[in-house]
C-alpha cells in the first residue's frame, strides 16, 4: 500500500547537493538515483 | 452547483471545533477546488475511491497535508473521503463541480503513449496559453500520467522562471521525471540531497535567468533555452529511456511573448525559436472559445505562426482546464516563489535539510548580475548577454537569491554568463562596516571560490 506517502516516516536531517555539471549531467542515467522505496511503488494495484 | 450526497447529514455547527473533521463524498468525474487560506493547513485522508491531484493519485488511508495552495481534486471514481482544516468552516462553503476537461487530458496523454511505444524518437509537446490557463496543471498531469503504467522517463521542461518547479524560481530547467511526483509539494517534488529520501529525488539541470519578466531581456531568456537545449539534446542521445518517453514543456504565459516597444505581439517568433532549438513536434494551446475580435485575432496569428514551422495537425487547440484558478494573482505566485525557496534550503516536513550560513570578507566575492534592457536603449549598441558588475552593498543585496556557478570568482563577464550553475545562496547579512557577508548555502562549506550572479528574487526569513 501507499507506504511512498507516508507522512510519519523518520525525519532524516540531510542537506540538498550541487548541481551536477552539465557535462555530467548529460551522461547521468536516473536508475542511478537511490530511494528508500523502488520505483515501483504505485500507490495501489 | 448541485446538491452532493454527505451534505444533508450535516448538523449546523454551534461551535467551531478546529480540530474537527469532515466526511466528504465525491461523485465520479467531480473536483472539489480548494482554495486553501494564507498560513492555515488542510489534512486529507481518502477512505475509498480514486482521488487525484494534477494527476498523482492520493493513497487510501493516508492523511495528507496541504498548504498555501490552489489545488483540484479529481474523483477519478466515487470517492469517500476526510479532511481538515480550522479555517475552512464545513461542507456547505465548498466548491464542488463536474470537472469537464479531464476525458481531454486523457486522450492527449493516450495519444501521447502511442507515439511513445512507435518510435524511439519520443514526443515531443510543448503548452502555450493565457495565464492561469492551466498550463503548469498539464504539464504536471502529462508527467504523472506518463509513468503511471509504464517505465517511461519523460523528460519535463520548465521555460516559464516566475515558477520554481523542482528548482527556486528565475530559472529555465530540464528534470527527468523517474519516480512519482510528491503530491503534497507546490514544487512537484525534491531535488537531489545528501541522503535516500522517501521518493526518489529528481535531478535537474538549471540555467539561471536570474530576471522576472521575459520580456525584460528576451534575448538572454531565448539564449538561457539555446544552452539548455544544447544539453538537452546530449541527454537525450545519451539516454534511450528519456529518449523515448520524450519532453514535457511548460512555458510562461503568451503575454510574455508581447512587445512592449512595439505594442505588438513580437509575431511569437521567441516562440518560434523555442520550438525550433528544442525541436518540438507537438503544441497544445489552451483556448476557449470567445467573441472577443482581439481575443480570436491573437490565436488565430498564433495558429498561423506555427503553421509555418509544425505540422498542422500537430496543433492542438484544447480548452482552458476545468479545475483552474483564474484569480491566482501576483501576490499568490510570489508565495508559491517563496515557498520554493524556503524548500531548497530548508526541505520539507518530511525530508528536513540544514543549510549552512557561511561568512565571507567584501574582498573574497564577486558578484554579476543580468543586464534588465528599456525601451530606451541603444538595442543595437548593447551586449545583451554582458553581466554587469554589483557593487556588495547591503540595500542591493540583502535577502536575495543569488546563483552561483561553476566559473572561477576571477572569470570574466562572458565566462560567467556561460558557466554551468553550480547552485543557490542566500544572502543573509551585508555587514558593510565590518565588510562581511554572510550566505546561506545548500550544502556544507565555505562560500564557494565561484564567480555569483545576483537574480530578482527575494526571500525574506
Ligand atoms: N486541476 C487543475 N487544473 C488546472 N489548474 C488548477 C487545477 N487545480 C488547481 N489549479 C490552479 O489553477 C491555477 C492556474 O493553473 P496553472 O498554474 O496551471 O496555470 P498556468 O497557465 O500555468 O498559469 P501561468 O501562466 O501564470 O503559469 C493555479 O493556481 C493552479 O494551482
Ligand atoms: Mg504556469
Amino acid at each position: 500500500t501507499g507506504g511512498a506517502t507516508t507522512t510519519s516516516t523518520a525525519k532524516n536531517i540531510q542537506s540538498r547537493n550541487w548541481y551536477l555539471h552539465d557535462t555530467q549531467w548529460v551522461k547521468f542515467n536516473d536508475d542511478e538515483i537511490v530511494s528508500l522505496k523502488s520505483s515501483s511503488n504505485k500507490q495501489q494495484d | 452547483m448541485s446538491i452532493l450526497p454527505g451534505l444533508t447529514e450535516l448538523t449546523p455547527e454551534l461551535y467551531l471545533d478546529v480540530n474537527k473533521t469532515h466526511q466528504l463524498t465525491l461523485k465520479e468525474s467531480t473536483e472539489w477546488k480548494i482554495d486553501i487560506p494564507t498560513s492555515s493547513k488542510l489534512t486529507i485522508k481518502i477512505r475509498s475511491g480514486i482521488a487525484e491531484i494534477f494527476g498523482t493519485e492520493l493513497a487510501n488511508d493516508i492523511e495528507y497535508v496541504f498548504t498555501n495552495w490552489k489545488i483540484s481534486l479529481l474523483a477519478v471514481e466515487d470517492v469517500i473521503l476526510e479532511w481538515k482544516c480550522p479555517d475552512i468552516s464545513g461542507n456547505k462553503a465548498l466548491i464542488i463541480q463536474q470537472n469537464t476537461t479531464s476525458k481531454f487530458v486523457y486522450n492527449l496523454h493516450f495519444a501521447l503513449d502511442k507515439l511513445r511505444t512507435a518510435s524511439f524518437n519520443g514526443p515531443r509537446i510543448m503548452i502555450v496559453g493565457d495565464t492561469n490557463s492551466g498550463k503548469t496543471a498539464l504539464c504536471r498531469t502529462l508527467c504523472s500520467y506518463a509513468i503511471k503504467n509504464m517505465p517511461y522517463q519523460p523528460l519535463f521542461i520548465n521555460l516559464n522562471p516566475n515558477e520554481g518547479i523542482f528548482t527556486p524560481p528565475g530559472c529555465l530547467s530540464a528534470t527527468p521525471i523517474s519516480d512519482l511526483l510528491e503530491v503534497q509539494a507546490q514544487t512537484w517534488g525534491q531535488s537531489m540531497t545528501s541522503g535516500a529520501t522517501v521518493l526518489h529525488n529528481k535531478q535537474p539541470i538549471v540555467k539561471n535567468f536570474g530576471l522576472e519578466e521575459v520580456t525584460k531581456n528576451k534575448p538572454l531568456y531565448l539564449n538561457c533555452i539555446d544552452q539548455l537545449a544544447k544539453d538537452v539534446n546530449e541527454r537525450l542521445q545519451n539516454d534511450v529511456i528519456v529518449q523515448r518517453s520524450g519532453c514535457i514543456i511548460n512555458t510562461p504565459p503568451l503575454s510574455q511573448f508581447y512587445d512592449n516597444a512595439t505594442n505588438q505581439y513580437d509575431s511569437y517568433d521567441g516562440l518560434l525559436k523555442i520550438i525550433q532549438c528544442l525541436n518540438i513536434g507537438i503544441v497544445v494551446i489552451l483556448t476557449n472559445d470567445t467573441d472577443e475580435e482581439q481575443e480570436k485575432e491573437k490565436i488565430n496569428k498564433l495558429f498561423d505562426k506555427l503553421k509555418s514551422i509544425i505540422d498542422q495537425n500537430s496543433i492542438i487547440r484544447f480548452p482552458k482546464l476545468s479545475g483552474r484558478f483564474q484569480d491566482a494573482d501576483d501576490t499568490y505566485k510570489r508565495s508559491l516563489q517563496r515557498a520554493a525557496i524556503r524548500e531548497y534550503f530548508y526541505g520539507t516536513p518530511r525530508t528536513v535539510l540544514s543549510p549552512y550560513a557561511a561568512g565571507a570578507d567584501f574582498d573574497e566575492i564577486v558578484i554579476w548580475k543580468s543586464m534588465e534592457l528599456n525601451v530606451n536603449m541603444q538595442q543595437d549598441m548593447i551586449n545583451p548577454f554582458q553581466l554587469e558588475s554589483v557593487p556588495i552593498e547591503a540595500n542591493v543585496l540583502q535577502h536575495a537569491l543569488v546563483a552561483i556557478t561553476y566559473a572561477d570568482r576571477k572569470a570574466s563577464s562572458e565566462e560567467v554568463s556561460k558557466a554551468p550553475i553550480l547552485g543557490f545562496g542566500l544572502i543573509t547579512e551585508v555587514n558593510e562596516k565590518r565588510r562581511k557577508i554572510w550566505v546561506l548555502l545548500p550544502v556544507p562549506g565555505r562560500v564557494p571560490n565561484k564567480a555569483i550572479i545576483l537574480t530578482s528574487y527575494r526571500y525574506l526569513e
